[in-house]
């Protein structure tokens, strides 16, 4: 068996069953959480307390002015894409053993993530996080006390309105400009 | 050049036998008449879908993803009703209605929400529909779909060209509205959408009409294609196909109607010409969709346009 | 003080508030039919919020909005615009794909199947002189066209008050008086035009009266020379008291 392989094999987390306020959690979703969290303060701390983070929100918020003051836009979006595809491919990785890894698994995930990061709030990292959860949530009471088989489709529908009604999310701050 | 073009009915008479011509030529011929005409017939289709795309992207400005998922309503629609008895015009009636309502509840975001944030709610759209059509067994039939849908692929010599007016009549509807008063009023609105409304124009009426006519011009499509091929599954409507259409528009330009149509015949040659290597197909679409953004932003049409007006 | 119907827009105790930001905090103005007046004040005073509320681009917090009499608060911008209050935007707004045409003649009202002509809105055009460059698109126009075009498309929907946003921004003198010209021929047609300017020369020279904003509120109004006079104008922009006239840029 070649080294990489023992190895991942040997890193995966045993799959202990621990009931923590009578549900269960297995060392996978443990993990995921665990990692999760992590990420949203790495993410906090690149976008609040470090020079590339802020510069990375002043982009964001002017380009034009941002440019003038001597940030280098040129590299500073294609870092943000490559950190967010880093950060996506983790969350793939994380996400593959419980959802049975295909080529196009990622449509779906890809709206929830968006509905996520709506639902909280796009401009607020808390938020994000909160989406999360909310979602995570929402999904499993629907999908334990309505039904399984569309719980999907709730949170597609949960999207859509939560985008309707309230675009900048419950934590987000400033309205979403329509121009 | 188009201005001339369209204005030499030599042309459209020639371009017009060659359609009406081209399934006999083959069948004299004898070259995979069969795979020929599901293409032949398929096209019309597909074009007439990317114009309910070119409605809401090219007149409104906002790009869509749930062009598949308004087909795929009217399209199982009158399958249900088809194979329960119901005649089918009834049945391709109801189904345009549904097609319609489905466009509005499709298109009811973008009063609130623009450009981004209205992709994705597209896309959740577009999710919607699948999951219904995917679990909702007793009706929708689940994954297998619905079989055994009245087919008008086998009506001799008239069947073949069911598609192709279809398509005639959707190309025409579109390209007359975009000439209108009310065309031009939705372009405004996706130019500059507080300049529109400050001059007057109604603009959440005129997205609402957007989005009925893309749903009708749609709703045709998921028709034309159900009673073609007689029958339905969920994966013919899900978001692949709604992003396939995206490609074709974007593509051939998303402003004009012969954007469509060129778009969808370079996918449907390109999607050919790729077949042997079906793995990389998926990799050329995203290829495409790159290079077009980037270098063709308005499509390829917009190489034929000059600087006056459209 | 003449009836409410008599103005062709009162606006009363109008306020805006962004988050923290008090943009408009109780304004009244009034204007009558066929006067000019120049709203001016510092940047951020709140002037182009107040265009927005007037044009019903925006809601206002508080207040009140009349048009010719008529309770028009909260109403959205396309029905003052049939109204008729027209707008030019401080940076131009046009639909940069169709034509200049398309752009002025979709400003008056047609049926929805009906082709856009030239002979409808020829009289604008050619008041602009425009009528020639009828079929360019907007988009490549040069600076200069592309405010006669906004201008026109303003004037096509036959306001009764138009509500001009820095219309002489970029212009040099010569244009900025042929613009000065036109200002005063609408306003002798009877329209009322209330303008935005940074050119104190502009809007002391065409204006009949003067109003002057500064954060948010309305600090003082009326003719050029007893605003050029006011301690409190010279204050508000300059941040000192100052003996002596503002200087006429």
């Amino acid at each position: 068996m070649p080294l990489w392989l023992a190895a991942a094999e040997a890193a995966r987390p045993a799959p202990r069953v621990n009931r923590i306020l009578s549900t269960h959690l297995d060392g996978q979703s443990l993990l995921t959480a665990s990692v999760a969290a992590a990420m949203v303060l790495g993410v906090g701390l690149l976008l609040y307390r470090t020079r590339w983070g802020i510069a990375l929100r002043a982009v964001a918020d002017n380009r034009v002015v941002a440019g003038m003051m001597g940030i280098d836009i040129r590299t500073t979006l294609p870092f943000a894409f490559a950190l967010t595809a880093m950060l996506g491919s983790v969350a793939g990785c994380l996400v593959a053993p419980v959802f049975f890894a295909q080529f196009r698994m990622g449509q779906v995930i890809l709206v929830k993530a968006f509905a996520a990061a709506v639902i909280g709030g796009l401009e607020s990292i808390p938020g994000v996080f909160a989406g999360g959860v909310f979602l995570g949530v929402m999904e499993s009471i629907v999908g334990g006390y309505v039904s399984s088989t569309y719980k999907d489709f709730f949170a597609f529908a949960l999207l859509i309105t939560v985008l309707v009604l309230r675009p900048m999310g419950i934590l987000g701050g400033r309205r979403v400009e329509k121009d | 050049m188009w201005k001339r073009i369209r204005s030499l009915p030599l042309l459209w008479t020639v371009v017009g036998a060659a359609i009406v011509l081209a399934p006999s030529f083959t069948r004299g011929v004898g070259y995979r008449t069969g795979y020929f005409l599901q293409l032949y017939s398929l096209l019309p289709i597909w074009i007439a879908a990317a114009l309910s795309l070119t409605m809401i992207t090219g007149y409104i400005g906002e790009v869509s993803l749930g062009q598949g998922a308004l087909m795929g309503v009217a399209a199982y629609v009158s399958a249900v009703l088809s194979t329960r008895g119901v005649p089918i015009v009834i049945s391709v009636i109801a189904a345009l209605v549904m097609a319609v309502i489905g466009a509005m509840i499709l298109g009811f975001p973008t009063l609130r929400i623009r450009g981004p944030y209205f992709v994705v709610s597209s896309m959740a759209f577009n999710g919607m529909f699948y999951e219904l059509a995917l679990n909702w067994l007793p009706v929708t039939g689940g994954p297998s779909g619905i079989s055994n849908v009245p087919s008008y692929a086998l009506v001799p010599f008239i069947g073949q060209y069911v598609p192709w007016v279809v398509a005639a009549i959707c190309m025409l509807a579109v390209w007359y509205i975009g000439q209108t008063r009310l065309g031009k009023s939705m372009m405004a609105v996706r130019e500059d959408e507080m300049a529109a409304g400050a001059i007057g124009l109604r603009v959440a009426f005129l997205k609402s009409i957007a989005f009925l006519i893309s749903g009708l011009v749609a709703g045709l499509a998921g028709v034309s294609l159900v009673h073609f091929v007689g029958f339905v599954s969920p994966e013919f409507y899900s978001i692949n196909q709604s992003l396939l259409l995206l490609t074709m528009v974007l593509l051939g330009g998303a402003r004009r109607v012969e954007g469509a149509v060129v778009g969808c015949l370079l996918m449907f040659i390109v999607q050919e010409v790729l077949r042997p290597f079906a793995e990389v197909q998926l990799l050329c679409y995203g290829v495409v969709m790159l290079l077009v953004v980037q270098f063709f932003p308005r499509g390829l049409v917009s190489l034929f346009e000059r600087q006056s007006s459209q | 003080m003449s009836a409410k119907g008599e103005w062709t827009l009162a606006v009363s105790g109008v306020s805006k508030r962004y988050g923290g930001v008090t943009a408009v905090d109780g304004v009244d103005i009034s204007i009558q039919p066929g006067e000019i007046v120049a709203l001016i004040g510092p940047n951020g005073a709140g002037k182009t919020t107040l265009f927005n509320i007037i044009s019903g681009i925006v809601r206002p917090d508080r207040g009140e909005l009349y048009l010719q009499g008529k309770r028009v608060t909260g109403l959205p911008s396309w029905k003052m615009a049939e109204l008729g209050v027209g707008r030019t935007f401080q940076n131009i707004r046009l639909f940069a794909d169709l034509t200049i045409l398309e752009n002025v003649a979709l400003a008056r009202k047609g049926t929805p199947f009906s082709r856009l002509r030239l002979e409808d809105v020829k009289d604008v055009l050619s008041r602009t002189g425009l009528v020639d460059l009828a079929r360019q698109r907007t988009g490549a126009l040069p600076y200069g066209l592309r405010r006669k075009v906004e201008l026109a498309r303003a004037l096509a929907g036959q306001p009764k008050l138009i509500l001009l946003d820095e219309p002489t921004a970029g212009m040099n003198n010569a244009e900025a008086g042929d613009l000065v010209s036109a200002v005063r021929d609408l306003a002798q047609g009877g329209i009322s035009v209330l303008l935005i300017e940074h050119s104190m020369k502009v809007a002391m020279g065409a204006a009949h009266r003067v109003v002057v904003m500064s954060l948010g509120k309305k600090l003082v109004e009326g003719t050029a020379d007893a605003i050029r006079k006011d301690p409190n104008v010279i204050q508000a922009y300059l941040g000192e008291r100052r003996a002596g006239s503002i200087n006429a840029r």
